[in-house]
């Protein structure tokens, strides 16, 4: 069986000398390929963590570009709070954990949206999440012991996409040191397109602020509360959502006219991201 | 049309129609709180101030969506000046007020006073009441046409924000400004929301109130619903105005398919909107923007940030404030719209015969 699926905890955690290593690896090897960090890239992971449709539980999912699930074994941890998730992809077989009453995993490639993907999809019963915690989701991604790389909010992964530099760091790093790290380049970044759009009286100022609410990066979840991505608030992912163009709103294109966005199709079975897998 | 002309008691006495409210860092160690009122001054409205009108700058400083502290402004009666009857002048009184005097009455300690038309600076305070050029900008003709189609056919028409005009362009308002130091307010996250009461011959009762950019005018349609609005409390806004803003933005969320689940979309909203204040951190540069309300500058365009806020769908209506028009020191608004740069612009609104008789 391809899938080592399990919970665990923080001991799970990655040593960041290890991640050091791997994401400087990994940066070569992104940009030997072409598609790291540069405009044309294709997409990139995505998270989402949403209600599932006919109940209360907790729906998170990973969604990986198939061409990026490469032949060296991919590993993927999606990590919720302080719970974390593991699990293996690239042999193409759609397989699932047995599900016990607290979480159903599935991980297996399909469609999500117009795009072939590897999905990993958890199911966390409701009684699993306290309704009035916060959580922060994220996950990372190694192919083999060569690359890391990680996702988490999607305007961090529009600001990486467009960012080298950015990049470089990024995904050598966990969410804990973001703040630390990531700060002065993440403001300067927004600071400039915030100029170069004339989204705000003062750039730098808007830049500071929304850096601080974006790291560290990770799609904040608070389950007792109204969820979406939206102007209204973060709060959660839900994959039919027109996340992008609120990204392009936040981060240079306010007065972008709008533009209907090639969103997902939520299939109301689980995985929910991907239609009808056979399961095995 | 933040909030200008957006009831019937506004339309008749745009003197008590509160307009705008902004709240921003002003000189070093200094904030500036500034109210506008009489929307399309001179030519649709007075120039002048209510004298039996209590015009308000209140503080929520415990996040209890009550106030602690509150500037209160009143005005004597309209006298001509220097026996110049096309000069209209009134004295004016600004005092601070804690405490159950924050929340009630006009009593409060004597901070300033002077007349309108001029600022008064006094032991670090300053204070200026008068004409000056409403900084709001919009698109109200595209306003009206969204809601219209909206009530009409039900329709969602992002196509009407293409019109690109400010309706508000070269017309002035009568604006309160008062900048003191930053301590006489407190310290770090504050709530802000102002209110024009009547008081005096009769029991006080508010008429009109501003927490928030476009609360009527782009989110609350029924007249009956707006009239609520203004003449009640934060404290009470999730239980009077929670389900009207969620079922109003599900609603239009729905039409515009831009979001998978209205309902919840519209309870997002709500949370984030009520109780209807504006959050400031004293001390930092104010923004009314995507990315967060942190007080509002003279110059932010918050009519974009609204509708679009409404919709879930990045609209914009193309059009942004004046900036030439913003001094940068005290009294921050630039001079007022003379009747030179404002020929053929036509008034806003007819002016009712009772209001034509004023000042």
């Amino acid at each position: 069986m391809a899938l080592t699926a399990c919970k665990e905890g923080l001991r799970l955690g990655v040593s960041r000398r290890a991640l050091l290593q791997s994401g400087i690896a990994m940066t070569a090897m992104g940009l030997l390929r072409g598609w790291a960090f540069g405009v044309d890239a294709p997409a990139s992971p995505e998270l989402y963590v949403f209600r599932a449709p006919n109940s209360a539980n907790t729906v998170i999912g990973l969604s990986i570009p198939a061409d990026r699930v490469f032949s060296a074994p991919t590993n993927a941890r999606i990590h919720v709070g302080t719970m974390t998730w593991a699990a293996d992809l690239g042999n193409s077989a759609r397989t699932r954990l047995p599900n016990d009453s607290r979480v159903r995993v599935f991980t297996g490639r399909g469609m999500t949206g117009a795009h072939l993907a590897e999905t990993v999809v958890l199911e966390l019963s409701a009684r699993e999440l306290a309704p009035a915690a916060t959580y922060d989701v994220w996950a990372e991604i190694s192919h083999g012991n060569k690359q890391r790389e990680r996702v988490g909010n999607p305007i961090v992964t529009a600001l990486v996409q467009n960012d080298q530099e950015l990049g470089r760091i990024y995904h050598r790093i966990s969410p804990v040191d973001d703040r630390a790290v990531l700060t002065p380049v993440v403001t300067r970044i927004i600071a400039a397109r915030a100029k170069r759009y004339s989204i705000a009286t003062n750039p730098v100022a808007y830049a500071e602020r929304l850096a601080h609410a974006i790291l560290p990066d990770a799609i904040r979840f608070k389950p007792g509360s109204p969820l979406g991505f939206s102007y209204a608030g973060q709060n959660g992912r839900h994959p039919a959502e027109k996340t992008a163009q609120i990204v392009d709103t936040l981060l240079g294109a306010s007065h972008t006219p709008s533009v209907d966005q090639q969103t997902n199709v939520l299939f109301d079975h689980f995985p929910y991201l991907i239609s009808s897998p056979k399961l095995t | 049309m933040s909030h200008h002309f957006d009831t019937p008691t506004a339309r008749e006495d745009p003197r008590i129609n509160l307009c705008d409210l902004y709240l921003f860092e002003g000189s070093p160690g200094h904030t500036v709180m500034a109210m506008t009122v009489n929307p399309d001054a001179g030519l649709s409205s007075p120039e002048t101030f209510r004298d039996e009108g209590l015009y308000a700058f209140r503080f929520d400083l415990n996040g209890d969506a009550r106030e602690e502290l509150t500037f209160k402004v009143r005005f004597g009666a309209v006298e001509h000046s220097n026996g110049d009857e096309h000069r209209h002048i009134q004295h004016f009184e600004v005092r601070q007020a804690v405490g159950a005097d924050a929340r009630k009455g006009a009593e409060g300690a004597v901070l300033a006073t002077g007349e309108t038309g001029g600022g008064v600076r006094d032991n670090g305070i300053s204070v200026f009441a008068g004409l000056a050029p409403d900084l709001f900008a919009g698109d109200a003709a595209a306003l009206r046409a969204f809601n219209t189609t909206l009530a009409k056919e039900n329709r969602f028409d992002a196509e009407v924000w293409k019109n690109r005009k400010n309706f508000f362009a070269k017309r002035n308002v009568t604006a309160i400004v008062i900048e003191l130091p930053t301590q006489m307010i407190g310290r770090g996250r504050i709530h802000a929301w102002a209110t024009v009461s009547l008081y005096g011959h009769a029991p006080e009762v508010q008429v009109s109130r501003w927490g928030l950019p476009l609360i009527t005018n782009v989110l609350i349609p029924d007249q009956d619903v707006r009239e609520i609005y203004n003449r009640t409390g934060p404290a009470e806004d999730r239980e009077k105005l929670g389900s009207v803003l969620s079922q109003f933005t599900a609603r239009v969320s729905g039409l515009a398919g831009s979001t998978p689940n209205p309902a919840e979309y519209g309870q997002q909203v709500a949370d984030r909107l009520c109780p209807i204040m504006l959050p400031y951190e004293l001390g930092s540069q104010a923004a009314f923007d995507f990315a967060g309300f942190n007080g509002r500058a003279l110059g932010d365009d918050v009519m974009d940030v609204m509708i679009t806020l409404a919709s879930n769908v990045a609209l914009s209506d193309g059009v942004a404030p004046d900036r030439t028009r913003i001094r940068p020191d005290f009294p921050y608004f630039g001079p007022a719209f003379s009747a030179e740069e404002q020929a053929g612009i036509p008034p806003a609104l007819k002016r009712s015969s009772a209001a034509e008789r004023r000042p």
